[in-house]
C-alpha cells in the first residue's frame, strides 16, 4: 500500500459524491452562455424562459438542493448593478422565483457582490464551495452555497450557483468515511469541519491548522492527508491513531 | 445565498402559536427588526398558516389586525398580496406599556437569558466565525454608530446580535437570539428615562468584534455578558419609574 492510499480513496470517493452537482452547475451555467445573443446583452426575458429548466432541476434534487439560479456580475443584465434569476423550494415544498431587495443602503441587506461565492468565481475559480454558514432568514438555517463562474468570450457573466442542504452533503461524506475503520474527516479550505466519522471533531467546528502530513516518527495528528479533485479544496485527512503518538 | 424573505427565524423555534395576536406580535416584531422589509411580499394565507400551524381563518383574523395597525397593505389582482408597510420609528406607546407591566424580576430574568445567549455565541464566534461573517459584526457596528433614526439603529443593534450567532456557525442560537432580539432592543432603545451613552455602547460592540477577528474565545465571552448586563440597571430605572407612575404616586 503506497504512502497515501487510503486518504486518496476516500478524497475520490467524497469527489464522486458531489461531482454531479458541479456538472449540473456547469450545464447551467452553459446554457446561460448560450442564451446569450451574440450582439446584445443578456435580458429577464432569457432567463423567465429558463424558468421550467431551474423548476424541474431543484424538484430533481431536492434531497440535495433547496435552490438554484444565476447571479450576475454589475451591469450584464439589462445594464442592472445586480441582478439575480433564483428558484426555491419555499415551506410549502413548492419550487418559485426568488425576489431580494437590493437596496444597498439598508441595514438588511445581504450583498451578493461582497460574498465569496461570488467573488472567488469572478477571480477565475472554476468551483466554489462557499460555507457551511448560517443562512438566517434562508429556506433552510445551515448551507454551503456552490457556484461555478459563466464566462463567455472571456467575459465573466455571474455565477451559476445552488443552495445545499448541509445535512445531505454531510450524509454522502459520512457515507464515504464509514469506508474505513480509521479516524477521518473531511474539512474545507478555512480549516471548518464537514464530515468526520468520529467524535473527536464537531461538524462545523475549525481546526487549529489545516491538516498536514507529521514528520517521518509518526507524531503528527494526521498520517495521511488528500486533497479532493472536486476543485473546493476540499481535504481528506486520517488520524494517527492515538495509541501509536 | 440568503433570501431574506422568510419569517423562519422567528416562527420555527416557539413551535405553533395559537392565536391570531400572538401572529400579530409575532409579525409586528418581524417588521420592526427589519426581519420583514418594507413592501416585501408576505406569504400566502395558506402559506403562513403552514408555517405557523393554525388555520387559514386564523391568519385572515391576523392580517385584518395588521391591516388596521397600518403594518401591512393588501392588494387585488394577478400582482397583489399582503406587503409590509414598515413604520419610520419603534412603537413607543407599546413598548413603554410593554416594560411598565413587567416586574423587575421579569426584566433581570429576561437579562440573564439574553446574556447567556449572547456571551455563548461570542464565545463559538471567536473560535469558529468565517472572515465574511467577522467583516459583517465590524460593518452592523459602523452602522449602528451612524444610524440617523431609531428604527435603523434598532436594527443594526438587533442585527450585530443576530450575527454574532450565525458567526457562531449555530443556527438554534441564531433563532433564540432573533426571538430575544425581538424582545429585548426594542425596550433597550426607548427613548425614555436615563439616556444610554450611544459611544460607550458602539464602542462595546466594536471590542466584541475585535475579541471574535482575534479568535479570543473567552474574552469575547465576558465582553458580550458585559454589553447585554450594562443596560440592565438603565432599564431597571426605567421600570421602577413607569411602576410608580402607573400606580399614581
Amino acid at each position: 500500500m503506497t504512502a497515501n492510499a487510503l486518504a486518496a480513496r476516500l478524497a475520490q470517493g467524497a469527489t464522486d459524491a458531489l461531482e454531479p452537482l458541479y456538472r449540473v452547475l456547469e450545464s447551467n451555467a452553459e446554457e446561460i452562455r448560450r442564451a446569450r445573443p451574440p450582439r446584445s446583452g443578456l435580458t429577464e426575458a432569457h432567463f423567465s424562459a429558463m424558468q421550467p429548466r431551474f423548476v424541474e432541476l431543484v424538484e430533481e434534487h431536492s434531497a440535495l438542493v433547496w435552490g438554484m439560479g444565476f447571479l450576475a456580475a454589475p451591469g450584464v443584465v439589462e445594464g442592472r448593478e445586480r441582478y439575480l434569476a433564483w428558484w426555491q423550494r419555499n415551506s410549502g415544498g413548492r419550487v418559485a422565483r426568488l425576489r431580494l431587495n437590493f437596496d444597498p443602503t439598508s441595514v438588511d441587506v445581504y450583498d451578493y457582490l461582497q460574498m465569496d461565492f461570488f467573488r472567488l468565481a469572478a477571480a477565475g475559480r472554476a468551483r466554489v464551495a462557499f460555507g457551511p454558514y448560517v443562512d438566517y432568514s434562508g429556506s433552510d438555517m445551515y448551507t454551503i452555497t456552490a457556484t461555478v463562474p459563466v464566462v463567455a468570450d472571456g467575459t465573466f457573466l455571474g455565477v451559476a450557483g445552488a443552495d445545499l442542504v448541509v445535512g445531505e452533503v454531510e450524509r454522502r461524506l459520512l457515507a464515504v468515511l464509514r469506508g474505513t475503520d480509521e479516524e477521518t474527516l473531511i474539512v474545507n479550505a478555512e480549516r471548518r469541519v464537514l464530515a468526520a466519522n468520529t467524535p473527536r471533531w464537531f461538524v462545523g467546528s475549525r481546526l487549529p491548522e489545516m491538516p498536514a502530513v507529521g514528520d517521518e516518527s509518526g507524531s503528527g495528528e494526521f498520517r495521511e492527508v488528500a486533497e479532493l479533485a472536486l476543485g473546493t479544496g476540499w481535504v481528506v485527512a486520517v488520524a494517527t491513531p492515538v495509541t501509536d503518538r | 445565498m440568503s433570501t431574506r424573505s422568510s419569517l423562519s427565524p422567528l416562527v420555527a423555534p416557539g413551535g405553533p402559536v395559537g392565536r391570531a395576536d400572538e401572529i400579530v406580535q409575532r409579525i409586528t416584531e418581524a417588521i420592526h427588526l427589519g426581519l420583514l422589509d418594507d413592501g416585501e411580499r408576505l406569504p400566502t394565507e395558506v402559506d403562513l398558516a403552514a408555517q405557523f400551524g393554525v388555520a387559514p381563518m386564523t391568519v385572515r383574523e391576523a392580517l385584518a389586525t395588521l391591516r388596521d395597525q397600518g403594518l401591512v397593505e393588501t392588494r387585488r389582482g394577478r400582482s397583489g398580496g399582503s406587503f409590509v408597510r414598515r413604520p419610520s420609528g419603534p412603537p413607543v406607546d407599546r413598548l413603554k406599556a410593554r416594560l411598565a407591566q413587567m416586574s423587575a424580576s421579569d426584566l433581570r430574568d429576561l437579562f440573564d437569558e439574553h446574556t447567556a445567549v449572547a456571551g455563548q455565541a461570542a464565545r463559538l464566534a471567536a473560535e469558529r466565525a468565517a472572515p465574511f461573517a467577522v467583516r459583517r459584526l465590524f460593518v452592523l457596528t459602523d452602522q449602528l454608530d451612524a444610524a440617523e433614526t431609531l428604527g435603523d439603529r434598532i436594527r443594526a443593534d438587533s442585527r450585530f446580535h443576530i450575527q454574532l450567532a450565525i458567526a457562531a456557525q449555530s443556527a438554534r442560537l441564531a433563532r433564540r437570539e432573533a426571538n430575544l432580539q425581538a424582545e429585548v432592543s426594542g425596550l433597550i432603545w426607548l427613548p425614555l428615562g436615563p439616556p444610554l451613552d450611544l459611544g460607550a455602547y458602539v464602542a462595546e460592540k466594536h471590542a466584541i468584534a475585535a475579541a471574535v477577528a482575534a479568535e479570543k474565545a473567552d474574552e469575547a465571552r465576558d465582553l458580550a455578558e458585559a454589553h447585554v448586563m450594562g443596560q440592565l440597571a438603565r432599564l431597571t430605572r426605567l421600570n421602577l419609574d413607569l411602576a410608580t407612575e402607573g400606580s399614581g404616586q
